[in-house]
């Protein structure tokens, strides 16, 4: 019959093509040869394709901080300070990218006792083409005014204790007179009352030195429109799919600016980016290798030496709140502080995570080495829960929100729990309601998941938020607070001495895990992989990427 | 049939009102909080009231729907508040890709659903027709992010016939087969058995005896008898389908790396993007009763007794 007929003909001649072009496709595999070991001088020339699943919301630096809006905003925009570009912990060290140098209270950059900074801006940074003029003192009071106003700004925290700045926030003042050009190229800010950490408020992109033309130009769309001093411009944006970034012309420095032009494709699935990179038509995943993938591409001879792996700087722990019963017990909360598993969780989490056992990650300053606040003891937790008066345990109510990997590791904590007698139902919503209610003391929410990631390397970005000034919303779930850590932070903020401060944030972690408000669970790692061509490849503690170290070893 | 398709449009408009009044209601049942997406759980609760203000969420409910309708009957479908992108342009931009995946799924299951289907009919019981309904079956039955993953594995990587996901436009379509293809597959399992029944159905009836009785060449009685008529309930899935893969797949869009609207309804959602799922909703809704509309009118061609008035 005619239709029998034409469908095996058709069946056919697909199964002929798919021969066809397999064989072929056999004999012309192209293996980009690699000497194996990355080469340490940088090779000019080439674009280097990079894939995410997500894209920037905008290149706005006042506005979009999500890792691809941060390392791309990075590529085009600078800001006073940044990190040296090394991993571990040297990278934590705060160095100069528009400032000629970090202010201190040795080169006199920092006076009244941590109140005052003085930043000398590097003079011939200029703007990319066609603003082409020097970044000046005055375009940083602009580009920080500017952002201090702009409705959308998620940061402004940071920079309310700069004298003036809330007065300019609420219109009762033009500018910020805290913010003072004393000439071109130096810059003085001053501060309502001292605070040393202040100086990492100036490594964030909601800083970046933005020129006033730019704005003026553009409006509201210049965050489809960015344009700094940094090594490269953005191109074309075609949205949801691609960006292109090119070189700036007017960038004079010897380093960070290698490749031609940077690719960076969106919406692009992990799973298939690994594949497309063993194809040589990716050099660099953005987003962590898939679970799925990570164990094959380790064990994989030909792949193994190109994934790169680095604990990142956040905290993944148990908030156990103080205003609720019994968690308002030290010993109930130190009983379940011996009760979990967190070498279990690390093995749950294969690769992706290491275990925690303080309140600051591994790789922060302020991390105590070797130290073992609590250990995995559950017959020593159940004794504790006994001397607390529950002999039995007690019911209570897990919250957890409902992305991965957080319900599986709310399971793993609920078995532990049941092992002392303490029976946890676990309560899952989604992620958007979860981070509402949280916070909340009408929520109740007595023991439960949380997170969190740093603004910066420093362990006042830990203490301040997390474990000081509970109020309704904050982020200090635990509803913690000791007159005595209070104290010490209060003090450190006047600390010049960096030894000094450090050890008083060390003291501070020891009363708090006394106390007990949480229990570490992991930091997370990130797993990047980069492809045969890629050169001068690593993971930075801060940034994560930082696109312009990076080349491509063959300058394609 | 001309007044008869202006009051189907009339009633689309009323469709539209209610789809979109009961979507912004549910915004309003659980705790909304799109200022924290937008800021990060680092902000202030005086950076998120900010946020609040300057989106003008801290309005009562029928404020913020009687601004956002206000502006819709004016063609307005807001900003994005993530992006600060207008929606609508957001939505058309990304259109095109959806739109390619969609029309390449709906060829496979035509190309595929319908051969099988017929053939299963006209040899019924056959081994042949026993094999596509094991392979029916099992269209039916994969998850199309498994078989996504198999064929991209297989054609893609294995045998590089076909790139490994992704999107460059219309002018390289070859994109949009592997989705397309596995989009198709499960709607084809479903149309095969569909017409197989619906053929089988007619198979036995007085007209068609009357028609091979005449002597009628069997072509024409497949083709002219028997298929114009089997295909009805074909036509109206395939409306429904379309309908739904326009309104972008989320599954194969993510699997394929396709930079369609179904991922970017997923992210607003994920985001409490509220003006995003929105003008999604009202766009896929909008694309549902226009293909519906459409398929009722191929009916009065098809079917002549079919008739509106």
């Amino acid at each position: 019959m005619k239709v029998r007929r034409t469908v095996v003909l058709g069946v056919a001649l697909v199964a002929l093509a798919a021969l066809l072009v397999g064989l072929s496709a056999c004999g012309g595999s192209s293996s980009s040869s690699s000497s194996g070991a990355a080469s340490t001088t940088p090779v000019k020339g080439g674009t280097l394709t990079v894939t995410f699943q997500g894209e920037p919301t905008g290149l706005d630096p006042a506005i979009a901080w999500e890792v691809e809006s941060n390392c791309i905003e990075r590529l085009t925009y600078q800001t006073l300070l940044t990190y040296a570009s090394t991993t571990g912990e040297p990278g934590t060290k705060l160095v100069g990218d528009l400032a000629t140098e970090v202010p201190s209270a040795a080169n006199g950059g920092i006076t009244q006792g941590g109140k005052v900074y003085t930043f000398h801006i590097k003079k011939g940074i200029k703007f990319a083409p066609p603003i082409s003029r020097d970044v000046t003192a005055g375009d940083m009071k602009y580009s920080l005014e500017r952002m201090l106003r702009s409705p959308l700004a998620p940061a402004t925290y940071f920079y309310t204790g700069i004298t003036g700045a809330q007065d300019y926030i609420d219109k009762k003042a033009n500018d910020v007179t805290g913010i003072k050009v004393v000439d071109p190229y130096t810059l003085q800010v001053t501060l309502d009352k001292p605070d040393v950490s202040f100086l990492y408020a100036f490594t964030l992109t909601f800083t970046s030195a933005i020129p006033k033309e730019q704005v003026d130009k553009w409006g509201k769309k210049v965050d489809r429109h960015p344009l700094g001093s940094g090594p490269y411009v953005i191109q074309s944006w075609t949205p949801g799919q691609e960006i292109v970034a090119v070189k700036n012309t007017n960038w004079s420095a010897p380093t960070q600016q290698y490749v031609d032009q940077f690719h960076f494709e969106f919406s692009s699935n992990p799973g298939t980016a690994v594949l497309k990179l063993e194809r040589g038509e990716v050099d660099l995943l953005g987003d962590s290798i898939p679970p799925a993938d990570y164990n094959s591409v380790k064990a994989n001879p030909q792949w193994s030496k190109n994934v790169v792996e680095a604990p990142q700087i956040n905290s993944y722990y148990v908030y156990l709140n103080h205003l609720e019963k019994p968690f308002d017990n030290q010993k109930v909360r130190q009983a379940i502080n011996y009760a979990i598993n967190t070498q279990k969780i690390q093995k749950l989490l294969a690769g992706q995570a290491v275990a925690a056992n303080q309140v600051y990650p591994k790789g922060m300053p302020g991390y105590e080495d070797g130290k073992q606040f609590y250990t995995y003891d559950p017959a020593k937790a159940k004794q504790m829960l006994a001397d607390a008066g529950f002999p039995n345990g007690f019911k209570t109510t897990f919250y957890t929100h409902n992305v991965d990997p957080f319900p599986k590791i709310a399971q793993s904590i609920q078995n532990d729990l049941k092992q002392i007698g303490v029976t946890a139902t676990i309560k899952q919503m989604d992620r958007a309601t979860y981070w509402d209610m949280v916070g909340l003391k009408a929520s109740h929410f007595g023991i439960g998941l949380t997170d969190w990631i740093m603004d910066y390397p420093d362990p006042s970005d830990w203490i301040g938020p997390l474990y000081t000034n509970p109020s309704e919303g904050s982020a200090n779930l635990a509803w913690y607070d000791n007159p005595q850590v209070n104290k010490l932070y209060e003090a450190s903020k006047s600390e010049l001495d960096p030894v000094k401060r450090i050890d008083m944030f060390k003291q501070m972690q020891d009363i708090i895990m006394n106390d007990a408000p949480l229990v570490p669970l992991y930091q997370t790692v990130q797993t990047s992989m980069f492809g045969k061509n890629t050169g001068g490849f690593y993971i930075h503690p801060v940034w994560i990427f930082v696109f312009q170290e990076y080349w491509k070893t063959n300058g394609k | 049939m001309g007044k008869y398709i202006v009051r189907r449009i009339l009633w689309m408009v009323v469709v539209l009102f209610f789809v979109s009044l009961i979507t912004f209601l549910l915004f309003f049942l659980g705790s909304s909080n799109p200022a924290k997406a937008i800021a990060g759980t680092h902000a202030t609760p005086e950076v998120l009231a900010r946020i609040n203000r300057t989106l003008g969420l801290d309005r009562p409910i029928y404020v913020q729907y009687g601004k956002y309708l206000w502006a819709l009957v004016h063609g307005d479908l807001g900003y994005s508040y993530v992006t600060q992108q207008p929606v609508g342009a957001s939505i058309m931009q990304r259109f095109p890709a959806t739109l390619l995946v969609a029309l390449w799924g709906i060829f496979f299951e035509l190309v595929i659903g319908i051969p099988i289907g017929m053939i299963s009919a006209l040899k019924q019981y056959s081994v042949r027709d026993r094999a596509f309904t094991v392979f029916s079956l099992l269209g039916i039955a994969a998850p199309s992010f498994w078989l996504g993953f198999i064929f991209l594995y297989a054609f893609a990587f294995k045998i590089p016939i076909f790139p490994l996901g992704g999107y460059e436009g219309w002018l390289h379509p070859l994109y949009g087969v592997l989705p397309g293809l596995v989009l198709g597959l499960g709607g084809a399992a479903w149309y095969s058995r569909m017409l197989r029944s619906s053929m089988l159905d007619i198979l036995g009836a007085d007209y068609v005896k009357a028609a091979r009785a005449k002597g009628l060449p069997e072509r024409t009685v497949v083709w002219r008898h028997i298929m114009r008529n089997a295909v009805s309930p074909i036509v109206t899935l395939l409306g429904m389908d379309f309908g739904w893969f326009l309104g972008g797949v989320l599954v194969i869009e993510i699997v394929f790396s396709i930079p369609g609207i179904g991922q970017q309804a997923w992210n607003a959602i994920q985001t409490q993007d509220r003006p995003m799922i929105m003008g999604t909703v009202l766009f896929g809704a909008l694309l549902v009763t226009v293909s519906n509309l459409v398929v009722d009118i191929v009916y009065t061609w098809l079917d002549p007794r079919v008739k509106y008035n």
